[in-house]
C-alpha cells in the first residue's frame, strides 16, 4: 500500500493529502441462541485532500487501484476549486507540523482464527451461560472485529502504513425481575485481532459468571434517589469522564464552535488531583485501547496534556484548527473510513491514577453510590455531560450496599471536577469505546477511580 | 460530476454475484449492491470548511449452505473479488449452524423506482451556504456553527436472489445538517443540533421551519438555570425529543426484540397501550429518508403500528417472521406520529409544572422501556407559561408509562423528511436538579 503511493508522492501539488484505505471487519452475533449474523466485510478505497487558496477540497473513490489515484486528486483539486471561484478565498499557508514516516503494524502475526474457529468462540460463550444459568431470560453474545488498514503520504513529505486491529466480545444478559425485564452487559477482548484475545474461553468464564451475579443482584436493585451525591466512579465509568466531560470540550474545533473550554486555558477546573491526557501511540502504559503514531494530515503525533493538577492547559488540534488558533497540530486528526476526511478526534485519553486507595475511598462515603460501568455518554458545549451507568451499588456507612438499576449520571464537567476528593492509584483501560462525531471512531479511554460529588437520575 | 462506474447496471451485478455464488456450492444466495455520488458542502460559523465529493459501489452478497448464512461485504464489483467474497461468505455459512428462518423470498420482480435529482447543481448549493452564514452573522449574531453540511447523494440499490426476485430504486435526496452553539461573552448555551432530508434542493437553508426553530429556541436558552427542586410533573416531547420516545418504542416492537424475548409488548397485540387519539405509524410513503424497500427486496409500504392508542402490528421482517411463525409485517422504520386535535400554546397553558423538552440526553433506555438522562435545550413551565431555559435538570420516567398518560398531542407537526411528529405532553416524570 505504501510502495503504490510513494509513487505519486513526488508529484503530488502542494498541499495534498494522498491516502489509501481499507477496513476489515468482521461481525458474528448469537441472539437468543441463533447464530443471526455471520458477516465479514473489507470496504476500501482512495481519498485525496487539497488544500488551495485557503480552501480544503477532499474526494474519495471506492477503488485501491493506482488507476484511480489521478482521478481523485483531480476531483479534489476541482472541489477547492469550486470553492475558491464561489467564496472568494485568499491564501493562506497551513502550519508546519513535520512529516510522519514509518510502518505501524499493530498485528502480532499469530496464526488467525477461522470464521469456525470465531464463531466456536460465540457458542461456546453461549452454552456456558446457558448451561450453567438456565434463569437467563436471554443471552445474546457478539463478537465484532474491526482491523483499519492505511497507507498515506502528503505533499509535505509524511509517508506512513498503518494496521490497527481490536476484537471485541459483548455479552448482553437479561432476567425477568418482578417489575421488568432487567438487563446487563459487559465488554471482553479489546486491542488486537481475534486470536490475541480468544484463543481460551475458559479463562472468561468467571468474569462472564460475575457478570451473571451483577445481573441476579441488579434485578433485586433499587432505583437511585435523585439529586446529587457522593460518588465513586470506578476506572471504566472514570475513562468515560475523561472522554465525554473534558475530551470533546477540549476539541479544538468545539472550541472554535463555542466550547466554554475556550474561556478557561490556565484556570483551574479540577482539584489538584486531576491530571488528563490524551495520548498517542498506545499511552505512556503501553495498554491504550488504539493505536497512532502518525495522525491522518501526517502529523506526528504527540500527547496532549489537556489538565495538569487542575489546570487546563490546551487543546487537541489538526492542522486547520493549530493554524486559526495559532497552536501547533497534536496529531488528532483522524478519520474512520476511506471517503471520510479527518476531522479532530481524541485518541487514549485518560485520567492520570493517583495514590489513593479503592477500598478506602468507598469506605470514606457515608451515604452515595458506587458505579461501576456505564453504558453511552454524551458531552456538551457547556461541559455539561452525561452517562448512563449500566452497574453499579450504593454506599450506604462505608460499605456497598444493594445493586441500582439503571440510571444516569449528569454534571457541569468544570465544577464537577472541583469536587474530585480521591484519585485511586491502579488504572485500567476500557476495551470497547467507539466514538461518534459524524464519523464513527474507535478510541481508547482510562482512567483510575475517582471520589466525586455528581448527579444522579432517580425516581 | 463525471462518472468513472456505471450506476445503472446494479441488478446486473447483484444478479452475477449470486450466479457465481451459486456456481461456488451455495444452495442458495442474495446480493445487495449499492452505488452512491455524493456531494457535501461542510461549513462553520465563518466560512465553508470543505468541499467533499464521495463515490461509493459496495456489494453484499449473503449464501445460504443448507439453512447455515454468511455474508461477505466489499467495496467493487471487480470479478475476481466478488469470487473472493464469495468464498468468504460460504466459509461463513460452513462454519454456521442450521436455522430453518434461514430462507429467501420467490416474489416476483418488482418494478424500478426512481425519485429525486440525479446530478446535484453544485455551485448553488455552495451558494446556499454561503447565503445561510450570512443570515446567521445578520440574524444570529450571538450562534456558533460547527460541523454543519448541506449535502446531496444519488444513490442507486439492487437487489437479485437465487429464486430470480430483483428490486431496483434510485433516489437523489438533499441532506442539511446543522450543529449550533449560542456563544456571549464567557456564556455558552448547549450546543443544538437538527438535521432535514428532501427530494428537492433547499433554496434558503436558513428560513426552513425546523431550521428557525432550532436557531430560535438555542438564542432563547442564555442564562439557563437550574430547576429550583425535584418534583413529578409533566413532560412536553418537542418534535425534536419525541424521537428518542419512538425509537424506543418501535425498538421494543421489533422483530428482533421478540425474538430475544426482551419486549414488554410481546402479549399486547390488540391492546391499548397508549391513550386513545395516539397514531404511531409507519409511513414511507410521507418522509424523503425512507428507502424503497427492505433487505429482502420487498417494497416499503405503508403500516398502522399503534392506532387509537391499540397496538395493532408489530416491526416484523421477513427473517424474524420466519423464526417466530408470525405474519411479515415491515423490517423497517419510517416512522410518523398523527397530529392531534389540540393548539400547542393550549397545551402549554394547561400545563401546571413541568418542561417544554427540546432534546433528550440519556442512557439508553433498558428492555423495561426506563429511561433517566438530562434535559437539554428544554425550558421551564409553570402555571401555563414557559418560563426561561434550564441547566443540570434531570428527567426520569418510563416510556411505557408515558404512553399511557399522554394528554394531549398537539396539532402542529415538524416533518424533517426523517420524521414528522407534533408536540406530545405526558405526566408523572420526575425532574430532578442538582
Amino acid at each position: 500500500m505504501l510502495d503504490q503511493l510513494e509513487r505519486h508522492a513526488g508529484h503530488l501539488a502542494p498541499y495534498t493529502e494522498l491516502r489509501l484505505h481499507r477496513n476489515h471487519q468482521a461481525t458474528i452475533a448469537m441472539v437468543g441462541g441463533t447464530l443471526m449474523v455471520n458477516r465479514a466485510r473489507s470496504m476500501g478505497g482512495v481519498s485525496a485532500r487539497s488544500y488551495k487558496h485557503g480552501a480544503f477540497g477532499f474526494a474519495s473513490l471506492p477503488s485501491l487501484s493506482d488507476d484511480a489515484v489521478p482521478e481523485v486528486l483531480e476531483r479534489a483539486s476541482r472541489n477547492a476549486d469550486l470553492l475558491q471561484r464561489r467564496a472568494g478565498r485568499s491564501e493562506r499557508d497551513l502550519p508546519e507540523a513535520g512529516a510522519g514516516t514509518g510502518v505501524f503494524d499493530h498485528r502480532t502475526g499469530l496464526p488467525p482464527l477461522s470464521s469456525k474457529e470465531q464463531v466456536e468462540v460465540v457458542r461456546a460463550i453461549d452454552d456456558h451461560l446457558r448451561s450453567t444459568y438456565p434463569d437467563i431470560l436471554n443471552i445474546d453474545v457478539t463478537l465484532s472485529s474491526l482491523g483499519i488498514e492505511k497507507g498515506l503520504v502528503t505533499s509535505t513529505g509524511a509517508a506512513t502504513y498503518s494496521y490497527v486491529p481490536r476484537c471485541i466480545v459483548y455479552v448482553d444478559l437479561s432476567f425477568q425481575a418482578d417489575d421488568g425485564i432487567v438487563d446487563i452487559y459487559d465488554v471482553f477482548g479489546g486491542f488486537g485481532e481475534a486470536q490475541d484475545h480468544l484463543g481460551d474461553v475458559d479463562r472468561m468464564k468467571p468474569s462472564l459468571d460475575a457478570l451473571y451475579r451483577e445481573l441476579r443482584e441488579k434485578a433485586a436493585g433499587i432505583y437511585c434517589e435523585p439529586g446529587e451525591h457522593d460518588v465513586i466512579l470506578d476506572s471504566d465509568v472514570a475513562g468515560i469522564l475523561a472522554h465525554e466531560a473534558i475530551g470533546h470540550t477540549c476539541e479544538a474545533d468545539l472550541v472554535l464552535g463555542g466550547s466554554v473550554a475556550g474561556d478557561h486555558v490556565g484556570d483551574l477546573v479540577a482539584s489538584e488531583k486531576v491530571t488528563l491526557v490524551d495520548f498517542a501511540g498506545r499511552a505512556f502504559d503501553g495498554g491504550g485501547g488504539i493505536a497512532i503514531d502518525v495522525d491522518d494530515e501526517g502529523t506526528p503525533c504527540r500527547d496532549v496534556t489537556l489538565i495538569e493538577k487542575g489546570v487546563l492547559k490546551g487543546f487537541l488540534h489538526n492542522k486547520e484548527t493549530a493554524r486559526i488558533m495559532d497552536e501547533e497540530p497534536t496529531g488528532n486528526a483522524r478519520a474512520f473510513a476511506y471517503d471520510d476526511e479527518p476531522l479532530v478526534r481524541m485518541r487514549n485519553t485518560a485520567i492520570m491514577p493517583g495514590t489513593d486507595r479503592l477500598d478506602d475511598m468507598i469506605a470514606s462515603v457515608d451515604r452515595g453510590y458506587y458505579f461501576k460501568r456505564s453504558t453511552n455518554g454524551q458531552a456538551d458545549s457547556t461541559s455539561e455531560f452525561m452517562f448512563g451507568i449500566g452497574c453499579g451499588y450504593e454506599i450506604v456507612d462505608g460499605k456497598i450496599g444493594r445493586a441500582v438499576r439503571d440510571t444516569t449520571i449528569a454534571g457541569v464537567a468544570f465544577d464537577m471536577l472541583k469536587t474530585i476528593t480521591h484519585v485511586s492509584d491502579d488504572m485500567t483501560w476500557s476495551h470497547g469505546g467507539m466514538c461518534g462525531k459524524k464519523q464513527p471512531m474507535p478510541v481508547g479511554m482510562g482512567g483510575p477511580a475517582v471520589k466525586c460529588r455528581i448527579g444522579v437520575g432517580g425516581r | 460530476m463525471a462518472l468513472t462506474i456505471d450506476p445503472t447496471v446494479g441488478v446486473e451485478v447483484a444478479s452475477d454475484a449470486v450466479a457465481r455464488a451459486m456456481r461456488a456450492g451455495a444452495h442458495a444466495a442474495k446480493a445487495v449492491h449499492g452505488y452512491s455520488e455524493g456531494f457535501e458542502v461542510s461549513f462553520d460559523t465563518n466560512d465553508v470548511t470543505l468541499v467533499r465529493s464521495t463515490v461509493s459501489d459496495d456489494l453484499s452478497i449473503t449464501v445460504h449452505v443448507d439453512t447455515c448464512e454468511g455474508t461477505a461485504q466489499l467495496t467493487g464489483r471487480d470479478h475476481d473479488a466478488v469470487d473472493r467474497a464469495v468464498a468468504e461468505a460460504l466459509e461463513a455459512a460452513r462454519a454456521g449452524q442450521p436455522d430453518p428462518a434461514n430462507v429467501l423470498p420467490e416474489e416476483p420482480a418488482e418494478p424500478a423506482t426512481s425519485s429525486g435529482d440525479e446530478v446535484p447543481d453544485e455551485e448553488a448549493m455552495v451558494d446556499a451556504v454561503l447565503q445561510h452564514i450570512e443570515r446567521m452573522k445578520a440574524d444570529y449574531p450571538m450562534l456558533l456553527s460547527d460541523s454543519s453540511s448541506y449535502a446531496f447523494s444519488c444513490s442507486w440499490s439492487s437487489y437479485a436472489n437465487s429464486h430470480g426476485r430483483v428490486q431496483h430504486a434510485r433516489r437523489g435526496a438533499y441532506g442539511l445538517s446543522l450543529l449550533v452553539t449560542g456563544k456571549d461573552g464567557d456564556q455558552a448555551t448547549s450546543f443544538n443540533y437538527g438535521g432535514m432530508m428532501g427530494l428537492a434542493p433547499f433554496p434558503d437553508l436558513t428560513s426552513l421551519p425546523p431550521v428557525r426553530r432550532l436557531l430560535d429556541d438555542t438564542a432563547a436558552s442564555f442564562d439557563a438555570t437550574p430547576i429550583p427542586s425535584t418534583f413529578v410533573g409533566d413532560l412536553i416531547f418537542t418534535p425534536e425529543s419525541l424521537g428518542d420516545l419512538v425509537s424506543s418504542v418501535a425498538s421494543a416492537l421489533s422483530g428482533v426484540t421478540l425474538i430475544r424475548k426482551a419486549s414488554p409488548y410481546a402479549e399486547r397485540l390488540g391492546e391499548a397501550v397508549a391513550v386513545p387519539g395516539f397514531h404511531l405509524l409507519h409511513r414511507p410513503s410521507a418522509l424523503a429518508s425512507a428507502p424503497a424497500f427492505d433487505g429482502e427486496g420487498f417494497p416499503n409500504v405503508d403500516l398502522d403500528v399503534i392506532r387509537d392508542g391499540v397496538l395493532e402490528h408489530f416491526l416484523i421482517s421477513w427473517y424474524a417472521a420466519h423464526k417466530l411463525g408470525r405474519p411479515m409485517t415491515t423490517g423497517l422504520t419510517d416512522l410518523v406520529v398523527a397530529p392531534g386535535a389540540e393548539a400547542l400554546d393550549d397545551i402549554i397553558a394547561s400545563t401546571e409544572r413541568g418542561i417544554l423538552l427540546g432534546r433528550f440526553s440519556g442512557g439508553q433506555p433498558n428492555q423495561n422501556l426506563d429511561f433517566s438522562g438530562v434535559a437539554k435545550n428544554s425550558f421551564s413551565i409553570e402555571g401555563g407559561k414557559v418560563v426561561g431555559p434550564i441547566t443540570e435538570t434531570m428527567i426520569a420516567g418510563n416510556f411505557q408509562t408515558a404512553l399511557q398518560q399522554i394528554r394531549g398531542i398537539s396539532r402542529e407537526t415538524i416533518d424533517t423528511g426523517y420524521s414528522c411528529y407534533p408536540w406530545v405532553a405526558t405526566t408523572g416524570v420526575t425532574i430532578s436538579t442538582k
